[in-house]
């Protein structure tokens, strides 16, 4: 099995026309708007265009279709793509740092799915496979990973009613902990989106409620007339509440039915984390556990109050630099302090190899950072002292000033880190708390910062590079930074063990 | 309570902090003059480029509009920002210049740069991806070329170690292959 070349599955045609059809559409659309635009003289342009548009597409995604092939020989991957300019790709084994198997609903309704397959090479997912069998997917998925054999792929039935099978199960979201989950989204950018789109449709709306208010009747009128500065308080509320309704409908269609557990093998290096998800897009993802690079918990006020964080989990990606960047990313909400542990012991099983020491900032650090936010904010207190005269300016200067060393302080006690002389555990945030651990025998680069006051003072800044993220302890005594260093370093120098 | 800044030695009994491989900062291998001759190079050209650039405009409005000229507040703005940014810079290329410099060892390389922000970088060798050699023109003029470490992933824990000459970046790379498996 996958030892000769061999196409996708014959819908992955029916996707590849979707896909170039989304591309074209989305390079061409301002061309479109110009010919609609055009009138109705010259609308035969508009259609012209409409009908080489979709020509291009269907061939360019029948070309696409036909010459991409791939299959697996010594190891390695090979995929030959492209119509006008032809790749030829081989990908080692053993680079492979991630697959992801995807299931949309049309996917779904033709009992297929996509693969997406993460090398450490490319900025997003190096190679993606848009339709094959379900038993095939999750086949190749095994033989790329080198994790599990083919005859032990679990059928997509049992796929779906897994609710025992699965082994070492780690996290599983029953229906109020997803309710939770919902709830605890950020709920301030959907606002925002509500308020802008509202005011971005203002006039389309008030016709339509100018109209709709012609047909009520003048008895139900009158009551509303009475009601409507109930109606005005309550709007923020209503608009709340939708905000929140939509954050929870999409958490739930994301999270539907997640599962997360260990593929237990008794080689270490082919022990892999698998996430099970998704109402209408069904995702399976598998990260060799040995390929952890960067993991980060985060939390906010809200998570804070239902007592669960969300995990990040990041294997090496050229995209790097934490959540929002490059790569396929396994993202678990609701880890409270049990699977926390069971994540700590499962990537990074030494920790902690000695008892824990606790390094945190210097009280420069707060001074600092006071000094900074005052700045930041001074310009507010000259204007309120220009505008409402020099009291009114004290005054603001004094509250900008008891506010930012709050803030310092919150930021100052809330940044510090434990290490056990090989991993980092770093915590940093007030009101959004973040903890990134590392382990330094997967360190790509060991930087030291210290710019010339924080040299007199004796501070400096170290930074961790991963494959997949950074680690940073802020304002280190400098001793301790430079100690710090070599240790990193001296791990990092005598692991001989695989480590991407 | 213990001073949590402090690493204490009863906590880490089985690691002589003293004991491990120190990054020596005084044993770096400095850049060669050549580097330097290029740096000052930029400097003075982009020195006389944004001179002209802000001075030209203005003269041509003192031209435009005789003896009233551009109001005094725009030379004095432009220039103020024009003179304090190559005052820092040249600040910074100046007192920056001893600071820069490489150290090969046997399973790293560092490189440390600025001098504002000094920054101290170390690459181990066997998470080095591949390596690139670059020379520009000013390169092959005055003899140095830059040698560029890529790491896996990118979060920024590529090295670049400017203003090598040739025969120095070629032997560091000669070392990176024979040491990759170590």
């Amino acid at each position: 099995m996958f030892e000769r070349p061999q196409r996708q599955h014959a819908l992955g045609l029916l996707i590849l026309i979707g896909w170039q059809a989304q591309s074209l559409v989305r390079s061409t659309w301002p061309v479109f708007v110009a010919f609609y635009f055009q009138g109705d003289r010259d609308a035969r342009f508009f259609i012209w265009a409409i009908s080489v548009g979709c020509i291009l597409t269907f061939m360019g995604a029948v070309l696409h279709f036909a010459r991409f092939t791939f299959h697996l020989e010594a190891d390695q991957l090979h995929v030959r793509k492209g119509v006008l300019v032809r790749d030829k790709v081989n990908i080692p084994l053993d680079r492979i740092q991630a697959v992801h198997v995807e299931q949309n609903l049309l996917q779904r309704l033709f009992k297929v799915c996509g693969l997406k397959i993460d090398t450490a090479g490319s900025a997003g997912s190096e190679l993606t496979i848009h339709a094959l069998p379900w038993d095939d997917a999750h086949a190749l998925r095994g033989r790329l990973l080198q994790s599990i054999q083919d005859e032990e792929v679990e059928s997509s039935e049992a796929q779906q009613a897994s609710d025992t099978s699965e082994p070492n199960l780690v996290v599983r979201l029953d229906t109020p902990t997803l309710l939770k989950v919902g709830l605890s989204q950020n709920h301030l950018s959907k606002i925002g989106f509500a308020i802008g789109g509202l005011l971005t449709f203002q006039g389309i709306a008030w016709e339509v409620v100018s109209e709709l208010w012609q047909r009520v009747p003048s008895l139900y009128r009158t009551v509303l007339l009475f009601l409507s500065p109930l109606i005005l308080v309550l709007s923020p509320v209503v608009i709340a509440a939708v905000s929140v309704l939509i954050s929870v409908a999409t958490s739930v269609v994301k999270h539907w039915k997640l599962r997360v557990w260990v593929e237990a093998d008794e080689d270490p290096a082919k022990r892999a984390l698998h996430l099970t998800q998704g109402l209408l897009n069904r995702q399976s993802m598998q990260v060799p556990l040995h390929k952890v690079q960067w993991v980060m918990w985060e939390n906010t006020w809200i998570r804070r109050q239902f007592g669960f964080d969300t995990l990040h989990i990041r294997q090496a990606s050229a995209g790097g630099g934490g959540p929002t960047v490059g790569g396929l990313k396994l993202t678990i909400p609701a880890v409270d302090g049990g699977p926390t542990r069971e994540f700590e012991g499962l990537m990074f099983p030494s920790w902690p190899e000695r008892d824990l020491v606790t390094l945190r900032p210097m009280p420069y650090a707060f001074w600092m950072r006071w000094f900074k936010r005052v700045l930041l904010w001074a310009p507010l207190a000259l204007a309120a002292g220009i505008a409402l005269g020099w009291p009114a300016g004290m005054v603001a200067l004094g509250g900008c000033t008891a506010w930012t060393g709050f803030w310092a302080r919150a930021w100052h006690r809330g940044t510090w880190a434990t290490t056990d002389g090989r991993h980092v555990s770093v915590h940093r945030g007030w009101l959004f708390r973040k903890r990134v651990m590392v382990d330094w025998t997967k360190l790509q680069a060991i930087q030291f910062t210290q710019n010339r006051i924080q040299a007199r003072r004796g501070v400096a800044h170290l930074t961790f590079h991963t494959a997949s993220g950074v680690a940073v302890l802020p304002y280190l005594s400098t001793s301790v930074a430079l100690q710090i260093r070599d240790l990193a370093s001296a791990q990092v120098n005598s692991h001989h063990g695989a480590w991407m | 309570m213990n001073d949590p800044t402090v690493i204490q030695p009863d906590l880490n009994p089985l690691v002589d902090v003293a004991s491990l491989p120190r990054v020596e900062e005084d044993c770096l291998t400095p850049l060669p003059r050549a580097y330097a001759k290029a740096r000052i190079l930029v400097y003075g050209l982009s020195f006389v480029v944004t001179g002209v650039a802000w001075v030209a405009p203005c003269l041509w409005l003192l031209m435009q509009e005789g003896e009233q000229g551009p109001p005094a507040a725009l030379w004095w703005t432009l220039g103020g920002a024009w003179t304090g940014v190559m005052v820092l810079w040249g600040l910074e290329e100046h007192m920056g210049w001893p600071m820069r410099g490489f150290l090969v060892r046997e399973r790293d390389v560092v490189y440390r740069s600025g001098w504002w922000t000094t920054q101290v970088v170390a690459v181990p060798f066997s998470r080095i991806q591949h390596s690139e050699i670059q020379q520009g023109p000013l390169g092959k003029l005055l003899g140095f070329c830059s040698l560029k470490l890529f790491t896996a992933g990118a979060s920024g824990a590529n090295l670049n170690i400017p203003g090598l000459p040739p025969e120095t970046a070629r032997n560091i790379r000669q070392l990176l292959e024979a040491n990759q498996g170590v």
